[in-house]
């Protein structure tokens, strides 16, 4: 059953950005907890030291492998040149 | 007792009266103002003024302020010919709207002086039929539908958080989905991945989810995808899209399709589950978070529930 709250949470925030309506859950990230029946909401920043998208990113095309990184998380991030 | 003629007529002692001229030229010097359709729906659909607002004279009162809420705000408000468009300007003026302006001639001068006009795409009676539900919230409306059947969604992985999500977005109308997952319908999956059905066991996820969204939606395109995404082909794929919703169920997929949402600046909906708990999110490319600002890299694979 939560796999289908998440899910129709997301379709929802997907046709609010579509149609361009409410808040959109830029910065905010909802945590659903089902045997609690709790509802948490979070504020999230961008990282302005992100290595993707923060204000001097090091990754800057797509990594070869992803499994392959996925198995050695070091090589998620690759070091600055 | 009043006639309509002498209800006109008090009411043009009250608003202002402009001509399609003097607006043409307002909007080409970039005044700051709002253009108010004030037509019944068919009226609408046949064309109307570039960036009007649409609200018909009947749910005036009753809406007007979802669209307009600053009541000092110059409102233009037009009609066919520009005698419905007094007297709603005057129901605004009523509503406390200190700025409310008749469009003389209305619709009618407006074309006739060669003015541009705009129509959306128009709908099928059976899409009027099938949507009319969305008509009457009016943040959708007509216009929000329009933008439905023209996006282009891609939804990575067709199990627990794509079925429902898939489900939903078909449903509503998103014109165009793509759907992407490399697996196989198991019956374990059955329990909650409301997408697949029990005869599609052992057939790709993706053809029996075109299936069923089709089913629900006939009025959409999908185009299925029976791959796994990967570095190689995901920018040739993200590139047909305007919007990626993530339900996929491995970090390396959730890595990739963050990467190359930022990198070609796509949004994500972002979902993720694990046992009782889940989270959403929305992740736009730097007006807020991308996932790697919450997490950097994966957790060591020791650590990862499988």
């Amino acid at each position: 059953m939560l796999p289908g709250v998440i899910g129709v949470m997301m379709a929802t925030e997907a046709i609010k950005y579509i149609i361009g309506i409410g808040e959109p859950l830029i910065g905010r990230l909802i945590l659903y907890e089902a045997l609690g029946m709790t509802y948490r909401e979070m504020r999230i920043n961008r990282d302005e030291n992100c290595p993707l998208c923060g204000d001097n990113p090091v990754i800057t095309k797509l990594i070869d492998d992803y499994d392959a990184a996925a198995e050695n998380p070091e090589t998620f991030a690759p070091a600055a040149d | 007792m009043k006639s309509y003629r002498q209800i006109v007529e008090e009411a043009k002692t009250e608003i202002p009266e402009v001509t399609v001229d003097e607006i043409k030229s307002e909007q080409e010097k970039d005044s700051d103002f709002v253009l108010l359709d004030v037509r019944d729906e068919d009226e609408y659909r046949a064309g109307y003024i570039a960036n009007a607002v649409h609200v018909t004279r009947g749910m005036l009162e009753f809406s007007v302020e979802n669209y307009i809420p600053d009541r000092d705000q110059k409102v233009v408000v037009y009609c066919a010919a520009g005698l419905r468009s007094l007297l709603a300007a005057k129901s605004l003026r009523e509503m406390g709207y200190t700025d409310t302006v008749s469009l003389a001639g209305g619709y009618r001068d407006w074309t006739a002086a060669g003015f541009p006009t705009e129509q959306d795409k128009p709908m099928s009676h059976e899409q009027l039929d099938r949507y009319s539900r969305h008509f009457m919230l009016t943040e959708v409306g007509e216009q929000g539908q329009a933008k439905l059947l023209d996006a282009k969604v891609l939804m990575v992985g067709a199990g627990g958080l794509g079925s429902p999500a898939g489900v939903y977005l078909g449903a509503a109308g998103v014109g165009h989905m793509g759907i992407i997952d490399s697996d196989v319908v198991e019956l374990s999956n059955l329990q909650r991945q409301i997408l697949h059905r029990t005869e599609s066991v052992g057939t790709p996820k993706v053809q029996s989810a075109t299936t069923t969204i089709k089913s629900l939606n006939p009025d959409i395109d999908i185009t299925p995808y029976n791959l796994r995404l990967t570095a190689d082909n995901v920018e040739e794929i993200f590139s047909e899209y305007d919007l990626i919703v993530d339900g996929c169920d491995n970090f390396a997929t959730r890595f990739l399709v963050n990467d190359a949402a930022v990198l070609m600046n796509k949004p994500i909906v972002h979902g993720s589950i694990f046992q009782f708990e889940g989270q959403v999110s929305l992740f736009k490319p730097h007006e807020g978070p991308c996932y790697r600002c919450m997490y950097p890299t994966p957790p060591p694979p020791g650590l990862v529930p499988s």
